[in-house]
């Protein structure tokens, strides 16, 4: 063999080489999904043992991502946020949703582009929810503010997530949005429960200051998510085997 | 989709293609996930409860003044479901927390795009299975990817036919890979089998539609159901695939007309199968699901029509299954016979289409009501432990030769009557009873099997006189009375030179009960005890050295006929010694 043919061969072999490389990096991909459908099984089933998701967010790092297929990026990038969102990591959940979004390969509202969108909301939702439960047992009204405050800027985030959603959003996917605004305004009702008793002004004024926000009463907010999602689909039914009808 | 496409992706797990990759690429960002539900930190009821105080029509009640100032959230909540009258509408449900598990168990996989916007064929949904089924089965089986190999030939195949299905939007697609992993691995197994290549894309194709399809069906049920559904699926598709290419193999297609009805045959087969054990499944294990789907496929093939139309099929094996898990039969079929019962009477109907598959009048029923009249009969009345003497295997004989001959002769045996009062339940009956206290004395299981046989046929040209189906109990029966007369006889005399072997009264049987049935109005006395009492006193006694267990049943059988004939009067017994001299030189 000459060094011209050689010479000839390099490119053939470096092409042979890369693709088997981007199809390995594919099926291992691949594997990567199913980790984090495993970690998302476990956290469903409320399994405290789990570290699923935080082994999700260690293989998936900014690094990895760069090496995948462009059309895979986006979704690279919706699960390590949903496993930073779960493994409570919020301001890298906030960052990979935030990448994920300005990733061109993203297509416009599918699952993946409605999620990334609806993270900032959750990860905000997973801090107060963290706070209030580490908070004393009755709020004062300058306590509650600080959490009337997250909420709006969560309420804000998930309307972007909601205007993402196009004829190629899957009716599912819109469920899942519906069921976790509704779980949103179940958090914020539960801070404005637990404002002082004694305070009764706190918590009428922080009901119409929510109906300010929300442009309706905070319940008639709660009804309206509610019935966005299909009677008899799973997510209806877990609302109401929860007590919300 | 190209078949040859998918197939050369598998080869390229060295080289993978540059094609082949984009559409994997592709089914990859596609892929339905999961997602998280996340918690709930809050009480609905009570969030319900703080929403109604803070309206502004209802603040004054939690205000300085109002009679709910300063409760807490408990509090409120009591407060609010007292001032409405609601509180059945605010408890959660009994079963919250289940209801809770049940819900998050149905939450399926949350698609990426919606239906018609992302990739359009089965194949390409499944490509991503297809390629890590086939990739796996190759790397361990690298021989397999020789040109004209049988493991192609199935790639090739199942890809033709999930192209060709039209699978609904939510069919649960990794059932349809199973299909491929059982199929490859079937005839890799298999490397004599000779599948017409032709059928192989609409078998595997049916198999794996029909299988989405009740797996779909099965999801509409509760989570619970939805679960063992799917777990049941997933120990089972490889038996359906493995029993469908074991019945292709034996060249079922010669009984189609086309590939077409080929497929339609196929998921037709396999719904009905599922759709017959739906509720037992449990009698069932990946072997005995193979036989019957094989055997189903074999029956189904030769009679395509009427078996589809009717859900005769369907109907048939939840009959049978009906009748083998009633109490009695639990205890007479044991664990593991069921299945091959079920296989038993899918080959004679196959036998036996003409009487069974009247399009007017299907006879679905039938081989049921021959597992009630043993499992209402044989157990029961036969004295002793039945299995002792009847082995799984006798017992499966016995269910074969009565299946068969009431496919035969369905009128003489069944007859639209009630399971305990046909023909067939009362000589099972008369047998069972008749025996005795010691049927090991009489019968052993392979003979017990034999005299089934013998009287089968004699009992089916004379019931009417022979049996009393009028009763539900046999005692009244003729042919009870006659072969409890042997039976009692023997007995009672105590047979000293133990002439009376199993085989011995097996032939005694034979030759005693057609004279029977020709002469009914003998039966008022006893001609048969008479007959077989003297035979044995002449072999105990003046004729020991010429009376053998060999020639006593002709001897008997002579002595009958004697004195059914008025030629003998056997109470005599220097006559009757004289009488059998005379036979026994004579033979």
């Amino acid at each position: 063999m000459t060094l011209l043919s050689h010479r000839h061969l390099r490119p053939l072999i470096l092409c042979l080489t890369l693709a088997l490389a981007a199809g390995c990096r594919t099926i291992a991909f691949r594997d990567i999904q199913r980790d984090f459908q495993d970690a998302v099984r476990a956290d469903n089933a409320g399994d405290p043992f789990s570290d699923g998701h935080e082994s999700v967010v260690a293989t998936l790092t900014p690094e990895y991502i760069s090496a995948l297929d462009a059309r895979l990026r986006p979704n690279a990038w919706m699960l390590r946020a949903v496993s930073a969102w779960r493994s409570g990591q919020y301001r890298m959940a906030n960052e990979s949703a935030e990448r994920g979004r300005r990733d061109p390969g993203l297509v416009s509202g599918s699952r993946d582009d409605v999620i990334l969108n609806l993270v900032p909301a959750l990860a905000i939702d997973g801090e107060q929810t963290a706070r209030l439960s580490r908070a004393p047992a009755a709020l004062s009204g300058a306590d509650y503010r600080n959490y009337e405050t997250a909420y709006k800027l969560a309420l804000q985030q998930i309307s972007e997530a909601r205007n993402r959603f196009n004829e190629k959003t899957p009716e599912d996917v819109a469920a899942y949005f519906y069921y976790q605004r509704w779980r949103l305004l179940q958090h914020w009702t539960a801070a404005i429960n637990r404002l002082d008793p004694r305070e009764p002004d706190a918590i009428v004024a922080a009901t119409e200051q929510a109906r300010r926000i929300l442009g309706k009463p905070l319940d008639e907010a709660v009804i309206e998510s509610r019935d966005k999602i299909p009677t008899g689909h799973p997510l209806r039914n877990l609302v109401r085997a929860q007590g919300g009808q | 989709m190209d078949p040859e496409l998918v197939i050369f992706a598998i080869e390229s797990a060295v080289k993978l293609g540059r094609k082949i990759y984009s559409v994997l690429v592709d089914e990859t960002a596609e892929r339905p996930l999961l997602l998280p539900i996340g918690e709930l930190h809050a009480n609905v009821a009570q969030n319900e409860a703080v929403l109604f105080f803070a309206r502004p029509e209802n603040a004054h009640l939690i205000g300085r003044d109002g009679p709910y100032f300063g409760c807490s959230a408990e509090e409120r909540l009591i407060a609010y479901k007292t001032l409405l009258h609601l509180t059945d509408r605010l408890d959660l449900p009994p079963a919250g927390l289940r209801g809770a598990s049940e819900a998050i168990a149905q939450i399926h996989a949350f698609r990426q795009l919606a239906p018609g916007a992302g990739a359009k064929s089965p194949a390409q949904r499944i490509i991503g299975t297809v390629f890590e089924i086939g990739v796996d089965y190759f790397a361990a089986h690298p021989e397999s990817l020789s040109k004209n190999s049988a493991a192609r030939k199935v790639l090739h195949s199942f890809l033709e036919g999930v192209d060709e299905t039209d699978f609904a939007e939510g069919a649960p697609m990794q059932i349809v890979g199973d299909v491929l992993g059982a199929a490859l691995h079937t005839v890799g197994n298999n490397p004599d089998w000779t599948i017409d290549d032709r059928y192989l894309a609409p078998l595997l194709g049916g198999i794996a539609s029909a299988l989405a399809q009740e797996l779909e069906e099965a999801a509409e049920g509760s989570a619970a159901d939805q679960w063992s559904a799917t777990r049941f699926f997933e120990r089972m598709s490889a038996a359906v695939v493995r029993g469908g290419l074991a019945a292709f193999n034996e060249n079922l297609n010669v009984f189609l007309p086309t590939e077409g009805a080929a497929r339609a045959l196929v998921s037709a087969t396999v719904a009905q199968v599922l759709g017959g054990i739906r509720g037992n499944e449990d009698f069932f294990n990946a072997a005995t699901l193979e036989l019957i789907f094989k055997s189903a496929l074999g029956a189904a093939a030769e009679n395509a029509e009427l078996f589809t139309k009717n859900n005769f099929l369907q109907k048939l094996i939840a009959r049978t299954l009906e009748a083998l898990a009633a109490p009695r039969a639990s205890e007479l079929f044991p664990e593991g016979t069921v299945g091959i019962v079920l296989a038993s009477a899918l080959e004679v109907v196959c036998e036996h289409a003409e009487t069974l598959l009247d399009p007017q009048n299907t006879q679905e029923h039938l081989l049921a009501f021959v597992i009630e009249a043993l499992a209402e009969n044989l157990g029961p009345r036969l004295a002793g432990d039945t299995k002792q003497f009847l082995s799984r295997r006798h017992l499966l004989q016995l269910v074969r030769v009565l299946f068969n001959e009431v496919a035969s002769h369905p009128e003489q045996w069944v007859d639209g009557k009630d399971s305990k009062r046909t023909a067939l339940a009362q000589m099972i009956g008369s047998v069972a009873s008749a025996l005795g206290e010691e049927p090991l004395r009489f019968v052993s299981g392979a003979t017990f099997v034999e005299l089934v046989q013998v009287l089968v046929p004699v009992v089916a040209n004379n019931a009417e006189k022979l049996l009393d189906s009028d009763s539900t109990a046999p005692h009244a029966n003729v042919l009870l009375k006659a072969l409890q007369q042997i039976v009692r006889t023997v007995l009672e005399r105590g047979d000293t030179r133990k002439l009376v072997t199993r085989q011995v009264f097996l032939e005694i049987v034979e030759r005693v009960l057609p004279l029977v049935s020709a002469n009914i109005d003998a039966m008022a006395g006893k001609p048969v005890a008479e007959g077989v009492n003297v035979a044995l006193e002449l072999a105990e006694g003046a004729l020991q050295n010429q009376i053998n267990g060999e020639n006593l049943p002709r001897l008997v059988e002579a002595l009958l006929r004697a004195v059914l004939a008025g030629e003998l009067n056997v109470s005599n017994l220097a006559a009757s010694e004289a009488w059998a001299r005379q036979f026994l030189k004579s033979r």
